[in-house]
């Protein structure tokens, strides 16, 4: 988890609340946060 | 679970096989690698009354060439087809989709009719078939008729096949000069079905651009279909990479996409288009361009 909000801080991602961390989860995330910039 | 009660019958010819098939029709089922129908009987998803095995019909597996096509005999396994000489030299392609499929034991047991006719959405060889405009020859008792690709599936698990017929043989065309072919795919992580999975055979002219695209989404709806508007988009035009990523944009549209355990609508949309994208990518690349 911790690696994977890591990766994503970049895109102002600085937590995670559900898991586990499915291909769609993340990708679904990846898309939040790069609407909301 | 238990699968429900049923007849088991071997039939030892084609002929004895379609009679089966004619005395039981709806109650009855092939059994070509059981690799699909058997668990499907497990779950009492599939409750045939009839289960007609054609392992012991001879006739039905092995490859040849016959002129520009590569006879795939219906029941010639996974396993049989990612290993041959003749496929690896003639249409490489095919052999790599079928070393991607399921797993060891279903690509040694599992068949390439079986899958064809199955039609399973996820399945990887229908996207292959699609992007290298394959035949499928299915046997009557009033003898055998040829149907293309894009008349073959008809929906969720559902083909051309008529209910008193045997998908004996399926007819790849090899692959034409300055023609190059991929299948890449999002494997679901336990069964390694297609989450998403496109192949794509891209033909270069003299200069570099692409004379013609043929492109097959599996996976994404509820059959294999073509993409249309990524073969529309490639046409004509000289494939780098920009022309590759507007035309794969195109990947999902005219799929009937389906959200299920894999993904909703909108990811598997997207794992159309970048699976397009690589896909188109190594063809071109394959193709010489």
């Amino acid at each position: 988890m911790n690696a994977v909000v890591d990766a994503l801080s970049p895109l102002g991602v600085d937590h995670i609340e559900a898991m586990p961390l499915s291909a769609e989860r993340v990708w679904t995330i990846i898309q939040g946060a790069k609407s909301a910039r | 679970m238990y699968p429900a009660a049923f007849d088991y019958h071997a039939p030892g010819t084609i002929k004895e096989a379609l009679q089966l098939l004619g005395k039981h029709k709806d109650d009855a089922k092939l059994l070509a690698g059981g690799h699909s129908l058997i668990p499907m009987m497990k779950l009492r998803l599939a409750q045939p009354k009839h289960l007609i095995d054609l392992g012991k019909v001879p006739g039905l597996s092995g490859i040849k060439q016959d002129g520009n096509m590569l006879a795939i005999g219906a029941m010639t396994t996974h396993w049989e087809v990612e290993s041959s000489a003749l496929v690896k030299s003639k249409l490489a392609v095919l052999s790599e989709v079928a070393a991607i499929i399921g797993d060891p034991a279903v690509r040694n047991r599992g068949t390439v009719g079986g899958s064809i006719a199955h039609a399973d959405p996820a399945a990887d060889y229908p996207a292959a078939m699609i992007a290298l405009g394959a035949e499928m020859v299915c046997e009557g008792a009033k003898g055998r008729r040829t149907v293309k690709v894009d008349d073959w599936f008809k929906g969720l698990m559902t083909t051309a096949v008529g209910e008193d017929e045997i998908l004996v043989e399926v007819r790849v065309p090899v692959l034409p000069a300055s023609t190059g072919a991929a299948y890449m795919k999002f494997p679901h992580p336990a069964s390694r079905f297609a989450v998403v999975g496109v192949a794509a055979a891209v033909t270069l002219d003299g200069k570099g651009a692409c004379s013609k695209a043929s492109i097959g989404v599996t996976g994404a709806g509820t059959k294999a279909v073509r993409a249309k508007g990524v073969e529309a988009g490639c046409t004509g035009k000289k494939l780098d990479a920009a022309a590759i990523e507007a035309a794969a944009q195109k990947a999902a549209e005219g799929v009937d996409v389906q959200a299920d355990l894999q993904g909703s609508v909108e990811y598997k949309s997207h794992l159309c288009r970048v699976f397009a994208k690589r896909a188109l990518t190594e063809a071109v690349k394959r193709a010489g361009g």
